[in-house]
Formats: C-alpha cells, sequence, structure tokens
C-alpha cells in the first residue's frame, strides 16, 4: 500500500474505486457471530415471499455493512486474485450484452476455486421454450412457468402461475408474447436506458422516499410552518439525541412551541415525546 | 456452505438458531410498556473465541481485534451485539427477534471495553416506541454491566418491528409455507 503525505494531495484529487462484493456466505458467516439468525439476513427465499423490503432481497447485518464501509475506507486490496477474476468475468458478460438469472447468480456467488469462476452464456430472454420456473412477463402481468410443452410448428403451450391472482392460465406462443422477465441489471445490460431525465427523476424520488423512511429530519421540510435556522438547530439536536429529555426555556414569543411542533414532526407518533413527565418541556424563560 | 456450519464457539454450539421456533411468544409492539425495566435472562462471559469469532465474522482485520498478543487487544466495538443476543430471552425485549423486523440505525455509547474474562449483564429499559409512515418503531435502552458493576456501554436498540402479534405470526407462518417446499409460489 502506498501511503500520501499531505503535501501530495492536491484539491480535486480522486481515489480508485473500492470493491467488495457481499455473498450469502459472507452474510452467514456474520450472522453466526452476532448470534442474529433473522430470516431477513440468513433467508433470502423467505424475504422474497415475506415481502418484507422493497426489491425482495435479504439483508447483509447491519454491523457487517458499518465494519465492510471502514474497510473499505481503510484500503481494500484490490489485487486480490478473486476481485480481479469478478470483475473479469463481469467485462465478458458486458460485452456480450446477455445477462440472465444464472449468470447473475454465479456472479453472486464467487469461489476460490482455480481458475476463477467458470460462465455459461444464458439464453436469450425470447428463446423457447423458456425453462420451468422461470418468471416471466405474459400480457403485462408478471408470472412463474408451471409446465411447458412443445406443441409443433416451432409452437409452445405454457402453464404459468400468475403473480397478482395467484391463479394459472395457459396460453400458446406464438401468437401470446411470453418473455423472460428481467430484473433492473438485466435491463440495463441489454440497453434498455431510459432518459437520462427520467433516470435522475426515479433515483431522486428513490433517494427521498428512503429519507423521509429513515431520516427524521426530512419531515420538517414538510412542514407548513417556515422554521428558522435557530429552531431548526433546537429541533435537530433533540430529536437525534438519546435521551429526549429536553427543557425547553425562552422568552415569550422566540417559538419554543413552534420547536416543539417540529419535534414532534420529526419524531413521528412518540410515546416518549407525547409523554408529559418524559417528553419536552416548554417553560417562558421568567419562570425558571 | 450452511449457516450452521459457520459455527465455531460453544456459545455459538448452544444457541438457538431458529428465530420462528418461539416467534409466537416474542414480544410485539403494542406489548411494550414505556420505563419499564427488566433484568436479562442470561450473562455472557467473555471468551477468547467468543471475541475472535465475532471479529473474524464482522471481516475486520485489524490486529487489536484479532491479536490476543496486541497490547490494545479488546473486542471489536459491535461485540455488544452478540452479547444482547445472547441475553435476551423469551421474555422482556425478545422482539429483536422478530422475523420481519428491519434495522432503521442504531446508537451505541462505549464506555469501557469487554475484557476476557468479564461476566455481562444487561439492564434492559424500554425507552420509546412511535410510528411513523405505517412502520412501528420501538427502542430498547440496553446498559451492559460487568460483574463488578461497571457500566460498559449502553445500547439505544431501535428496530422496525410488527405491530402486533397478528402480524409477528403473518410472517412466521410465511417461514413455514417455505420451509414446507412452497417457496416457489411465495416468490410470485
Amino acid at each position: 500500500m502506498t501511503r500520501v503525505t499531505f503535501d501530495q494531495v492536491n484539491l480535486g484529487d480522486s481515489l480508485p474505486p473500492l470493491r467488495r462484493y457481499i455473498t450469502q456466505d459472507i452474510i452467514d458467516q456474520n450472522a453466526v457471530a452476532s448470534l442474529d439468525y433473522n430470516p431477513v439476513h440468513i433467508n433470502a427465499e423467505w424475504c422474497r415471499a415475506a415481502h418484507v423490503l422493497v426489491g425482495s432481497s435479504n439483508l447483509t447485518l447491519g454491523g457487517l455493512q458499518t465494519n465492510i464501509e471502514s474497510n473499505l475506507a481503510g484500503s481494500f486490496p484490490l489485487n486480490h486474485r478473486i476481485v480481479r477474476q469478478w470483475r473479469k468475468n463481469f467485462d465478458i458478460i458486458w460485452a456480450q450484452g446477455i445477462a440472465l438469472e444464472s449468470a447473475l447468480d454465479r456472479l453472486r456467488q464467487p469461489t476460490a476455486k482455480e481458475g476463477g469462476i467458470s460462465m455459461e452464456m444464458p439464453k436469450q430472454a425470447t428463446d423457447h421454450p423458456l425453462p420451468v420456473g422461470s418468471a416471466v412477463v405474459v400480457h403485462g402481468e408478471r408470472g412463474r412457468v408451471l409446465a411447458t410443452e412443445n406443441i409443433g410448428a416451432n409452437r409452445f403451450r405454457y402453464e404459468i402461475l400468475l403473480e397478482a391472482s395467484g391463479q394459472a392460465k395457459k396460453w400458446v406462443t406464438p401468437p401470446t408474447a411470453i418473455r423472460l422477465w428481467l430484473g433492473p441489471l438485466d435491463v440495463a445490460l441489454s440497453g434498455q436506458f431510459s432518459s437520462p431525465l427520467e433516470y435522475d427523476l426515479r433515483t431522486e424520488s428513490l433517494r427521498l422516499s428512503l429519507a423521509y423512511e429513515y431520516d427524521r429530519m426530512v419531515s420538517l421540510s414538510s412542514s407548513r410552518v417556515n422554521l428558522e435556522p435557530y429552531q431548526v438547530e433546537a429541533v435537530h439536536k433533540v430529536v437525534n439525541s438519546f435521551p429526549h429529555r429536553f427543557l425547553i426555556a425562552d422568552d415569550t414569543g422566540l417559538s419554543k412551541t413552534m420547536k416543539r411542533c417540529g419535534i414532534r414532526e420529526g419524531k413521528g407518533v412518540s410515546d416518549r415525546v407525547t409523554m408529559p413527565k418524559k417528553g419536552v418541556m416548554l417553560y417562558p424563560f421568567p419562570l425558571i | 456452505m450452511a449457516v450452521i456450519d459457520h459455527i465455531r464457539t460453544e456459545k455459538q454450539r448452544g444457541f438457538n438458531t431458529d428465530f420462528l421456533k418461539d416467534a409466537a411468544g416474542y414480544e410485539t409492539w403494542d406489548g411494550v410498556k414505556i420505563s419499564e425495566t427488566y433484568d436479562s435472562e442470561q450473562t455472557f462471559e467473555v471468551k477468547l473465541e467468543d471475541i475472535l469469532s465475532y471479529s473474524q465474522g464482522v471481516l475486520d482485520p485489524n490486529p487489536i481485534f484479532n491479536d490476543p498478543n496486541h497490547p490494545d487487544f479488546q473486542p471489536h466495538p459491535l461485540f455488544c451485539v452478540p452479547i444482547a443476543f445472547w441475553c435476551i430471552g423469551k421474555g422482556h425485549g425478545s422482539w429483536i427477534r422478530s422475523p420481519g423486523a428491519i434495522n432503521p440505525g442504531q446508537k451505541i455509547e462505549l464506555l469501557e471495553p469487554f475484557r476476557v474474562g468479564d461476566v455481562i449483564t444487561i439492564k434492559q429499559e424500554a425507552y420509546d416506541r412511535w410510528v411513523k409512515r405505517g412502520r412501528h418503531y420501538v427502542t430498547y435502552k440496553l446498559s451492559y454491566y460487568d460483574q463488578r458493576g461497571t457500566l460498559k456501554a449502553i445500547w439505544w436498540g431501535t428496530l422496525i418491528i410488527p405491530p402486533n402479534r397478528q402480524e409477528m405470526l403473518k410472517y412466521a407462518r410465511t417461514i413455514e409455507t417455505v420451509k414446507g417446499g412452497q417457496g416457489d409460489q411465495g416468490n410470485l
């Protein structure tokens, strides 16, 4: 590792990208070490079935993620052989413009075998017959192939379990258009890009939805009152501090109530804040 | 490798890996009584293998957390996590095992490193609960004490959990469905 001294750093310098790939095996190892066997971490199949998360996949443990991030900041050995192999395999898929679940699964499961990962190029999304169990789209609905039958003349009969209704129906293709359902990465790899403006809007809406979910301060932006900076500062301090036991004292007319409303807005409906004995107490300063 | 293939330590071998098993009895959001305090059901005796296992599990190669001969050897800062899962049993605070729980962010204060030989007890305080955008948050304040009564750490543990037993059981039944080999339907 090359050490950089203060005088060698210039404004605008950028570091090479650092990457670390998470496998289910790593998550499992961390779950055991943490004694946290919640299926939201260790059972991807259950996560998809229970619809716990948008995107229907399981999560790493918070501690693991925090630690990986800090380790990356402390420099990860980029010349690691497995990492090099991963990048090589991804480049192969990217160059050919084809990616289906089997290929992605292999990407998610790096092996330490000599020679790295062997790749099998998957079928095109519209090549028939599609395998039983495939996620497909028919008439705009998502479903899963239960059975397939070759009825001759290059036509195939499919039995498909529809996601929305839970019912199994049969179609013949052609004429019915049946294609594999593609995930976001598949769509990107097949070159079906949206306009930059649409991309920006989507990513911004996703960021805001996550911020509204987890960042208590964002709720202040939806407040019907324009808070002054000193009011925001007080609200920020109370909402993001443990414990939430605060005494707000100021002269009459200096917005103790506004701060109280901001705290309530930022905290959501809380037992603790709404409890008169252990919440926020407001007093005119002369009474203290 | 399966999950159980990673089990190394004595505590890991003696720990119930099936969070579904007692899900029907877990504490739920609507059952949390704010300001109530409870002692943990078990104590955690810190062993060298526990410290090393956690450092390896969290993928931290720092010698401070991995080399017992290092002058500053100590557990990883997040070592309080397995202690909590070990000490908190099926009663109060068992919501940390809720199927479907989501981690919205944690706050941990470390006052003194845990040491090999420490016997850790946790005092739990039902600290806060709230609803935001339809999600049910709960916070417990977990205070870690050693056998001498020294406060070692405080963890304000927050999770988004199922609001009531009915919802908890819905998640539990989903696991049973997956285990029953009907996962393909569940995937849709």
